[in-house]
């Protein structure tokens, strides 16, 4: 593609106008392109494209469209099309780069009237996106192009972040993807709520209907795995687990508060379990859920709450009570924090499957009582390395699928997860947020996020929500609303020098290579095998 | 001795063209054809724009019944009180082999008129300057000779995809230079495009 610019504005984008001979059809919403200006390169996104004309009357004309001679000559000339390209990094070209200063700066001016603009190039990608390593990694590859595209993972350890997307768009592959990278690079560890055990044995393809690998069997020793389900991991043959257990005493009021859809509360009973946490302090659940039906009057007019409502939340513990992996303290034989927190400091990273449990009740209870726990031990490790200057603590990421449910406007700022995105990387632990709604997430945690991947979105709600707090958001909200169904995503915020569209890695075998994954179940080549001895035993040079 | 290949001698002429006086009725050149006229290493070119006949100012012309070649043979005295007359807009020149779509100095008068061979006329049609000229001349009939010039620029570079995109090109310039007179277009292009089908 080649055009010139014919118009422009640092704040509206220039206007391209197509050279003769090129089609427009050639270029889509998320190309990367460069508007050569004299001494800077303008590394823009296209942002939209329409058709326009010398002469206004000339639009109307089409009585000759079947005419091809005529459709050809005013076509380009008298009616063109246009490109609006948003400019997003200006590079100063390298005979005008002055030592000391950096090549790459945010856009402050405008290329020139008639600038020439071509496709990015591989170089013009690397100059701003680097060169794939493992800290700079490969999420993949820009639209039409064949070249990696990378995300730097200093940065997006730094914040909570956010991975959204209707459902089936790619949402966990990429979230896969993303976490195996984090592995990798050891920046952080994470600890993973997986809600649908897609993360941590091993996954499925929903397209293809096949399963694909988890980040233990590519990781293994580095990865662990506890579950709420021991049955279910045995039967999925997932090769070591820790089962997790809830005593009574470690859930907290605050814990069941969350639960409110799920448990149907009604609006006293956060009064009625206030009082009954003054009472009994941690063993109010045990003491509730023990209750006898015939002194709940007496216990009732001692805490001051009434009766009803104390008949009603006992009623609704009912379904605590009947979760498998909740048990009273007597009957749980590990904490599952202490364990948790051993593995993480040992620099491992946590998955959290869920089992057959896989019900937001489960889920949210589980990974708000673990979060809140980690996140109190966290706080005091990071008091600790503030006293001791060569200790340090590495980040931890907390990935958190449906997190809608834990950061809604209505209980966000009195949850743990709401906190974490809040104080940002105070205390070594950030989010890693997945979610179809971002909508229904608090407007101000949205804007905390530091970089958003964002798959196919349908509802308008959810798309502003995604933009939030983000400049140009006008621009890009025309991307967001052309993304394919699936496999292409818009990388915006901290962790990226400007807005990308790309279609993300494939989570597949070439994956699992590039990661450093080696199958010993297959017999390697003579080739392989003679490589791997001479590695085992090098010969002594003589 | 003198070059008798030529076709006309110029017996008017401005800075931008001239009036020719045919030397045979037979070799009258057609409007938009091209032209050359050589001064010294210089030729400088042309394009009809009009042809006209007359006869003894002092009698009215009168209708004779037959076609000119008999009435000539039957009548001979007739051809020297017939005159006929060609004009000419001034294009460009070309020094060396070299075309410039400007000129520096001008044809003088008597100076001999030929037709452009079809290198000539290939050569002029590189460079679609020329065009400016006829869309913007006065007092010709810019449609018609446009239309000519183009299709005989489509007949030499080939009547095939070669010649089309040297057309859409051509069509583009004379859009432009017309400040986007889709009108002029639509009617000059009329014109090439029955000849082309």
């Amino acid at each position: 593609m080649r055009g010139k610019v014919i118009k422009g504005s640092l704040s509206g984008g220039f206007e391209v106008k197509l050279n003769d001979g090129e089609y427009i059809e050639d270029v889509n919403v998320g190309n990367f392109v460069i508007a050569e200006g004299q001494k800077h390169k303008f590394f823009s996104l296209v942002v939209d494209a329409k058709i326009d004309s010398a002469d206004s009357q000339a639009l109307l004309d089409t009585d000759k469209e079947n005419d091809s001679l005529i459709r050809d000559i005013i076509n380009g000339s008298a009616v063109f099309e246009i490109l609006s390209i948003a400019p997003m990094l200006m590079i100063a070209k390298e005979e005008e780069a002055k030592p000391g200063e950096k090549r790459i700066k945010q856009v402050k001016t405008i290329a020139p009237h008639c600038s020439e603009v071509r496709f990015a190039e591989e170089g013009d990608i690397f100059d701003v996106f680097g060169m794939p390593s493992d800290i700079n990694f490969e999420i993949g590859t820009p639209i039409d192009m064949d070249i990696p595209i990378c995300l730097n993972l200093n940065k997006f350890v730094e914040r909570s972040n956010g991975i959204f997307g209707k459902s089936g768009t790619g949402k966990s592959f990429s979230t896969r993807v993303i976490l195996a990278g984090i592995i990798k690079s050891r920046l952080a560890t994470n600890l993973i709520f997986d809600m649908h055990n897609e993360y941590g044995w091993e996954g499925t393809d929903e397209g293809q209907d096949r399963s694909c690998k988890g980040l233990k069997q590519l990781f293994n020793a580095d990865v662990e795995i506890f579950t709420l389900d021991g049955a279910s991991a045995r039967e999925r043959k997932v090769a070591r687990f820790t089962e997790v257990e809830i005593p009574y005493s470690q859930i907290a009021a605050s814990d069941i508060l969350m639960l409110g859809k799920e448990l149907n509360l009604t609006p006293t009973a956060e009064e009625v379990m206030i009082a009954l946490e003054k009472k009994y302090k941690e063993r109010w659940l045990h003491e509730i859920l023990n209750m006898d039906p015939l002194e709940m009057e007496d216990i009732a007019q001692e805490i001051g709450v009434n009766s009803k409502s104390l008949n009603a939340l006992y009623s609704r513990l009912q379904k605590i009570e009947r979760l498998p992996f909740v048990k009273e303290d007597g009957r749980v034989d590990r904490d599952a924090v202490d364990e948790i927190m051993k593995h993480l400091q040992e620099s491992k990273n946590v998955v959290v499957e869920f089992g057959t449990n896989q019900n937001l009740l489960s889920y949210i209870l589980v990974a708000n009582i673990l979060t809140r726990r980690i996140h109190a031990r966290y706080t005091k490790l990071t008091e600790k390395a503030l006293a001791q200057k060569n200790f340090k603590v590495k980040p931890l990421i907390i990935t958190v699928e449906e997190a809608h449910r834990f950061l809604d406007p209505s209980i966000a700022r009195n949850t743990i997860f709401g906190t974490i995105a809040r104080e940002m990387r105070k205390n070594k632990v950030t989010l890693l947020v997945v979610d179809q709604r971002p909508s229904k997430i608090d407007d101000e945690i949205i804007s905390q996020l530091g970089t958003r991947l964002t798959l196919k979105l349908n509802d308008d709600a959810d798309i502003s929500s995604v933009l939030t707090g983000v400049s140009k958001a006008k621009t890009l909200r025309n991307i967001l609303d052309n993304l394919e169904e699936k496999q292409q995503a818009l990388c915006l915020g901290y962790a990226a020098p400007m807005p990308f569209v790309f279609t993300p890695r494939l989570y597949n075998e070439a994956f699992y290579r590039d990661i450093g994954y080696q199958d010993f179940t297959v017999a390697p080549d003579h080739a392989g095998f003679a490589a791997l001895i001479s590695d085992l035993m090098p010969e002594d040079d003589e | 001795m003198s070059d008798t290949t030529y076709i006309g001698e110029i017996i008017e002429n401005t800075d931008s063209d001239f009036i020719a006086m045919a030397k045979d009725y037979h070799q009258l050149p057609s409007v938009g054809s091209f032209l050359k006229i050589t001064l010294g290493l210089t030729n400088i070119y042309a394009v009809t724009t009009s042809l006209a006949a007359g006869g003894d100012d002092n009698r009215m012309m009168m209708a004779m019944g037959m076609p000119l070649d008999e009435l000539v043979t039957k009548q001979p005295q007739i051809a020297d009180v017939l005159t006929f007359q060609f004009t000419g807009v001034l294009i460009g020149f070309s020094e060396t082999g070299v075309y410039k779509g400007y000129l520096t100095n001008q044809p003088i008068l008597h100076s001999f008129v030929k037709r452009c061979n079809e290198a000539e006329i290939l050569l002029i049609a590189q460079d679609m300057n020329f065009l400016n000229t006829l869309v913007h001349a006065k007092d010709i009939n810019n449609i018609e000779i446009l239309a000519a010039v183009l299709r005989t620029l489509y007949c030499l570079k080939g009547e095939g995809p070669v010649g089309y995109d040297y057309l859409v090109c051509a069509g583009k310039k004379i859009l432009s230079l017309s400040g986007y007179d889709r009108g002029l277009i639509n009617s000059v292009f009329a014109k090439v495009d029955s000849q082309r089908r």
